[in-house]
């Protein structure tokens, strides 16, 4: 159901926040929003996986077992390193897969945050479908550093919605002064891609190593 | 990326028709996934990594010019 207070309401168009809005703003906000809404449900999906992977991370215990029937090897054909392991997945995204990895190295273990694409895509028929984002010997500051680097991407996501946002009202409301529909959309994207986390992962540190659940990565 | 075929082994891609026929100049970030067969979100990751240098064109809105996209498939 469309209200005109509320919520966003993430399957259909949200409904505005906005007190007094004239007829303009009102059929402009929902042309605007219409013709965005499913990026701004991915916007939300991701955002929420993310968060999945936040709270997934805290609780990483760096002495679990391996989660069973995880262990698919991934090849990496630069020079002789071995292939990676898969931990766990982190998220899917349709054809893509974002998956922690970890493999043997001179030094140790070695970690990585691998995005997984098709085998048979363009892009993996030249660059192969292993795409690695992070790497180091700590998961936790690898995941750290993925998730740091996630929530820019998101904003970079965000910030090319609502260009859009303003283009289609720029098209469709030629000469009207509708910034404040432009920048209430705005507000609900940044809204749902706004993320906590990265910075509270060092505290989370302390409570996860005495914590014995989690995601494994041996 | 730093994966695979990174080793100086240059793979001859099959480019998509729509890459291979089009006088566009250059794609939103959601067809340049298509052509790439990858999530758009992927794309952005390339975006956000230096990749993928995008244009913006009017009010910010970020297009993947055609030439990018060939660099990536090293066609170019």
């Amino acid at each position: 159901m469309i209200k005109r207070k509320g919520q966003p309401d993430r399957e259909g168009v949200a409904p505005p926040a906005l007190k007094r809005m004239s007829d303009t703003e009102y059929a402009a906000y929902f042309e605007a929003f219409g013709a965005i809404k499913s990026d701004y449900q991915a916007l939300c999906l991701i955002g929420d996986k993310l968060r999945e992977v936040e709270t997934s991370a805290r609780n990483l215990g760096p002495l679990d077992p391996p989660v069973p029937n995880t262990h698919t090897e991934l090849p990496d054909s630069v020079g002789d390193r071995s292939p990676w392991e898969v931990c766990t997945s982190l998220m899917r995204l349709n054809r893509n897969e974002v998956l922690l990895c970890k493999r043997v190295c001179e030094h140790g273990l070695e970690y990585a945050v691998i995005d997984h694409s098709p085998v048979a895509s363009v892009y993996a028929k030249v660059h192969g479908p292993v795409d690695v984002l992070r790497t180091g010997d700590n998961p936790r500051q690898v995941l750290r550093d993925f998730l740091r680097s996630e929530r820019e991407t998101l904003e970079l996501m965000t910030n090319d919605i609502t260009a859009n946002v303003r283009l289609i009202i720029a098209e469709r409301f030629p000469k009207q002064d509708l910034r404040r529909v432009a920048n209430e959309i705005t507000r609900l994207c940044k809204k749902v891609a706004r993320l906590g986390f990265s910075e509270s992962l060092t505290d989370a540190t302390t409570q996860a190593q005495k914590q014995s659940r989690g995601m494994g990565v041996g | 990326m730093s994966g695979n075929n990174e080793s100086g082994n240059v793979v001859a891609p099959t480019l998509p028709p729509a890459l291979a026929q089009t006088e566009r100049l250059a794609y939103s970030v959601e067809e340049a996934a298509e052509l790439l067969g990858v999530h758009y979100f992927s794309v952005y990751r390339m975006i956000q990594r230096g990749k993928l240098r995008p244009c913006r064109v009017l009010r910010g809105k970020l297009l993947v010019p055609r030439s990018e996209l060939l660099k990536l498939l090293r066609v170019e």
